[in-house]
Parts: C-alpha cells; structure tokens; sequence
C-alpha cells in the first residue's frame, strides 16, 4: 500500500527535483497526517533511493502537489476519520481477515486515523456516519474486499 | 548347661525375641543440625509425631496465608488480570477461522463493558496477539 505521504513526493519531485513552494507543501502534508518527523524522514529516504544522483528539474511537479494537498485539507482529518470508520465497520459486514486488519489498520495509523478505523471494525461506540467514501482511499476498498 | 550348649547358645547379653533394634542413642550426631542445615526437617518431624497433625492442610494453611497477605494489596490488580485474560481468551477465539465476523465482534464490544476493558487495551491486546 503506498503511503499518501510518499504520493505527494512523487508529485512535487515529478522532474526529479523539488523547489521551496514543494518543500513547504510537503510540510503542510506532514500536518495533515499527523506525522512525526522520524516517519516523514523513512519515507523520503526511501523515495530518494528511487532519483537520479542529478536532475535538470525546476520542481514542475508543485502544481499537482499543491491541488493534491489543498484537496486533502478540505476533507481531512475530520471526514477521513468518518470514512476510516465507516469502511472498517464495512469490512467486518464483509468479512475481515487478519491480514487485512493489520495491513490496513497500520496504514491508517500512519495518517493519523487508525483509530476511527478500529472503532468502525470492533464495533466501539455509535455506528458510522453513511459518508461517500473518496478516491483516496481506494485501494484500501480494494483490499478489504468492500 | 554343658559346655558345647555354652558354646553354641547366644549370649545373654544379646536381644531377646520382640525387642526391637534402637539404633539412635544420645550419642548420635546429626551432621546438618550441627552446620545449621535442616532445622526445617526438625520441625516437620515434630509435626509428624503429633497425632493430629495433618500435612496437607498444614500446606493449604501457609498457602492461605501468604495469599491473604499478598492479596489484600494486588486485590485489584489480580481481578483485572484475571478479566483480562478471560478476555484474551475470548479475543483468540474470533480469530480463529480466519475471518472477524460481527456477530463475534458484537460479544467482544460487550464483553469489554462487562469486564471494564478500555478501547484503547482493547487495540493494545490485538496487536500483541497478531502483531
């Protein structure tokens, strides 16, 4: 599963290079998710092994980064906690398996929702909001067999 | 009494038919009570030597001590253990055919009200038992 955090690298280094703008977008991404600067760090890490050592880039990528983070702003964390527990709540009507349960229950604590996730699947708490349940989390639909 | 009889009777300083052998004289040394090991076997043949003395409750009774003495402070902490683990075993159980089925789930999210187990311990639990 990849993570939404290295999807907003591979948008910003698009041409093999990141500008500012890029950079301070990637940092409002972190925000959103909620995540520690050690996780930030893994994951560009990770991304970097895939660049070349140079690169004739200007950072174009920052276009589609800045639409892919403002887009997630609207709706997240708020409605991406609504949604994480309204699709574990599904994928028990469905039928979880182990795997499933901790593939995706560990990718959505990365993104700071694991928990609504849970509630949704163990049944804690009020039933979940019916919400349409965005792009972002398709292959995570996919997975759980939803 | 002639003389072959003299020679061929036991003595009479020797036992005579029903005395029993005392091997243990005044003079006989424990080895362990004088280097100070085994003061406990003393005891217990002391215990042994009462007619009422009876061993296995005399056990039971130390066990019951030390309970009563341990269990006033860890009251609460065995009580939560035990709930616990009366949930652990039901948490395995779910998993067994591979699949999380609501029903189940539903017995669970109850059972965590019954047993005061937090959501939060709850997911703790999970991830100990399938990483």
């Amino acid at each position: 599963m990849i993570h939404p955090y290295t999807l907003g690298l591979k948008l910003g280094w698009k041409d093999d290079a990141l500008n500012e703008e890029g950079f301070t977008l990637l940092t409002r991404l972190t925000k959103i998710f909620d995540m520690k600067s050690q996780e930030r760090e893994i994951l560009e890490m990770s991304y970097m092994e895939s660049l070349p050592l140079i690169s004739q880039g200007i950072g174009s990528g920052v276009d589609e980064l800045r639409s892919y983070v403002e887009g997630l702003e609207q709706w997240f964390p708020e409605d991406g906690g609504k949604c994480a527990q309204l699709l574990g709540r599904r994928a028990l009507d469905v039928g979880m398996t182990k795997n499933g349960w901790k593939d995706v229950y560990a990718w959505m604590e990365s993104i700071g929702i694991g928990t609504s996730f849970a509630m949704g699947a163990w049944m804690q708490g009020d039933e979940p909001e019916d919400i349409e349940i965005p792009s972002f989390f398709d292959e995570i639909v996919t997975i759980l067999g939803i | 009494m002639n003389d072959d009889e003299d020679e061929y009777s036991v003595p009479n300083s020797g036992l005579e038919m029903g005395d029993s052998i005392n091997s243990e004289t005044h003079d006989d040394v424990d080895p362990f009570e004088e280097l100070g090991i085994g003061s406990r076997t003393h005891k217990t043949t002391t215990n042994v030597e009462n007619k009422d003395y009876d061993a296995l409750s005399d056990l039971m009774d130390d066990d019951t001590d030390d309970i009563q003495e341990e269990g006033v402070s860890e009251e609460n902490g065995v009580e939560k253990n035990t709930a616990e683990s009366t949930y652990l075993m039901l948490l395995q159980t779910v998993w067994v055919d591979g699949i999380l089925d609501p029903a189940e789930v539903r017995l669970l999210a109850k059972k965590r009200v019954d047993l005061n187990i937090s959501f939060d311990r709850h997911l703790e639990l999970v991830t100990d038992l399938i990483g």
